[in-house]
């Protein structure tokens, strides 16, 4: 080949045309792959977000209630604003629509948009790209001393088998407990652990006489235990956290008890997190009656079994669940609208607790009272 | 062919080939540091967010981030990331349902052309976290030794 002398430059020529293709390809290869780094970041900003919104739940109040929606909107916005203050990306991201709620199981799910700035395709006008994320993600209360494994349901119907329950003479369900003996204890290790977050960490679900107990959590198994009684909050008609003397409510948090089902929040403790929790019986109540009452009562030691004399009822406190709050897990997001068996409860939360229409328990409405018996 | 031009391809080309390889490289770098950054943001995610097992296991602050950024670390080296020139691992602003846990990751790219690419790549990302998560326990309640 002979090269003239208007073949001469082409080189140049072919390079101008390569490289606008060549700028083509790369404005897509970089601009597409800051945008999916970006979309990255709006998902895990998002995921963490539904995560938050659901461990806020908390299945002890109406479940519907405003102050349930109010905590969940307020988990699942601040924790979104703090991932768009703490990331430059995502500082223009938006939470599109509404946070939707399942009322049953405390299930979160949310859309985000966010705008990824362009480098190359800035040129032709293009100046961001929109990214979209979403996220679900479930309540997730593990629950411990389940006898009784249709925790963790809403409240409303746990009482419903509860007031099933109690149709007996023992007022108090007959399989469905852990009922230790006078003084005993019952001592878990959570695999999840305590977190002290807004609302309440710990339900103990006590049923039949409201009896009392103290409860402690530990880090170590070894102590020290830390006796948060006294910050519990009755779940059911009762006279909840007591000091042991109820003439004088100044007692110490250390000495006081706990009569009947409640709600744990460790705020005002100074305990962050913990790992262990021990329901421990106060012994005095409940049917049984110390031979010297008053004088443990004073020091609000605890009676050993020995001073412990049969009472009325001979029963001392009955766990059906120690369920621990402020966890969740993620789901899909088309798992809050997926209702199979038509129970009301979504196949997600159905897989974490079985079949609702359980075999040899029947649903029947809380028409009576929960038996309470003052101590 | 005539003499005079002989090579002429050559020659052009060897114009074109250091623009050609700059852009090339430029492209690598940056689709590199693309992979680097979405193995940032999962790390962090992974990591921080699952660090809930080391509930009760470290009794101040500084030690429990320490324990946390051994992991960071760990996770970093076993995805194969260059090694950090600098990595740094803070905690944020904070608010009643969570704090900011920030990790920034330094590397020097493969390639390096003065005053076009930087001589250190920086990425950040974010993960939120339950406060207490981050705090260790400092009881106002008294204790009972044991049960």
């Amino acid at each position: 080949m002979v090269a003239k002398r208007y073949e001469k430059g082409v080189s140049l020529v072919l390079l101008a045309f390569g490289l606008a293709a060549l700028l083509g390809f790369a404005a897509l290869a970089i601009d597409m792959g800051n945008a999916f780094n970006v979309q990255n970041e709006l998902q895990k900003a998002t995921t963490t977000a539904a995560l938050a919104g659901a461990s806020a739940f908390n299945p002890n109040i109406n479940v519907s209630s405003s102050q349930n929606m109010t905590n969940i909107n307020n988990a699942v916005n601040d924790t979104f604003n703090l991932s768009k203050s703490s990331e430059a990306s995502l500082s223009a991201a938006t939470i599109v629509g509404n946070i939707q709620v399942d009322p049953k199981s405390g299930a979160v799910r949310l859309q985000t948009r966010a705008n990824a700035q362009t480098f190359f395709i800035n040129i032709i006008g293009i100046k961001t790209l929109e990214v979209n994320a979403r996220a679900a993600a479930l309540n997730l209360p593990t629950s411990f001393i389940v006898m009784n494994d249709l925790f963790p349901l809403p409240q409303a119907d746990q009482k419903k088998t509860i007031a099933f329950n109690e149709s007996d003479d023992m007022s108090a369900p007959q399989i469905n407990y852990y009922n230790p003996p006078p003084g005993g204890k019952v001592q878990i290790v959570c695999t999840l652990p305590l977190v002290n977050s807004p609302g309440p960490e710990l339900t103990i679900v006590e049923s039949g006489d409201l009896d009392g107990y103290r409860v402690f959590v530990a880090s170590d198994p070894g102590g020290p235990w830390y006796n948060i009684s006294s910050k519990g909050k009755s779940i059911e008609s009762g006279p909840g956290p007591q000091p042991p003397d109820p003439s004088a409510p100044t007692a110490p948090p250390e000495q006081w008890r706990f009569f009947g089902s409640g709600a744990f929040d460790l705020d005002g403790t100074g305990i962050e997190n913990a790992r262990y929790v021990a329901v421990v019986d106060d012994a005095i109540e409940d049917g049984y009656l110390a031979a010297n009452k008053a004088a443990y009562i004073a020091s609000g030691a605890y009676a050993p079994v020995e001073d412990l004399t049969i009472g009325e009822k001979g029963i001392a406190m009955e766990v059906d669940g120690i369920i621990i709050h402020q966890h969740a897990m993620s789901i899909t997001y088309e798992d809050l609208s997926k209702d199979e068996n038509s129970d009301g409860i979504i196949d997600a939360h159905n897989k974490l607790i079985g079949d609702y229409d359980h075999p040899g328990l029947t649903l029947i409405e809380d028409t009576n009272s929960t038996t309470t018996t003052t101590p | 062919m005539k003499k005079i031009n002989k090579g002429q391809s050559l020659l052009e080309f060897s114009l074109v080939a250091p623009v050609l390889v700059m852009i090339l490289v430029v492209i690598s770098e940056l689709g590199y540091a693309f992979v680097v950054r979405h193995t940032i943001i999962d790390s962090i995610k992974q990591t921080v967010q699952s660090s809930h097992y080391m509930v009760g296991k470290y009794t101040t602050t500084a030690d429990l981030l320490a324990a946390m950024e051994k992991d960071l670390k760990s996770y970093i080296q076993n995805h194969n990331l260059p090694a950090a020139t600098k990595l740094g691992f803070a905690v944020g602003s904070s608010n009643d349902y969570g704090t900011a846990v920030l990790v920034t990751y330094s590397y020097n790219p493969a390639f390096r052309l003065i005053g076009i690419t930087p001589e250190e790549v920086t990425i950040q990302s974010a993960q939120i976290l339950p406060p207490s998560l981050l705090k260790v326990n400092s009881p106002t309640i008294t204790s009972t030794p044991s049960l």
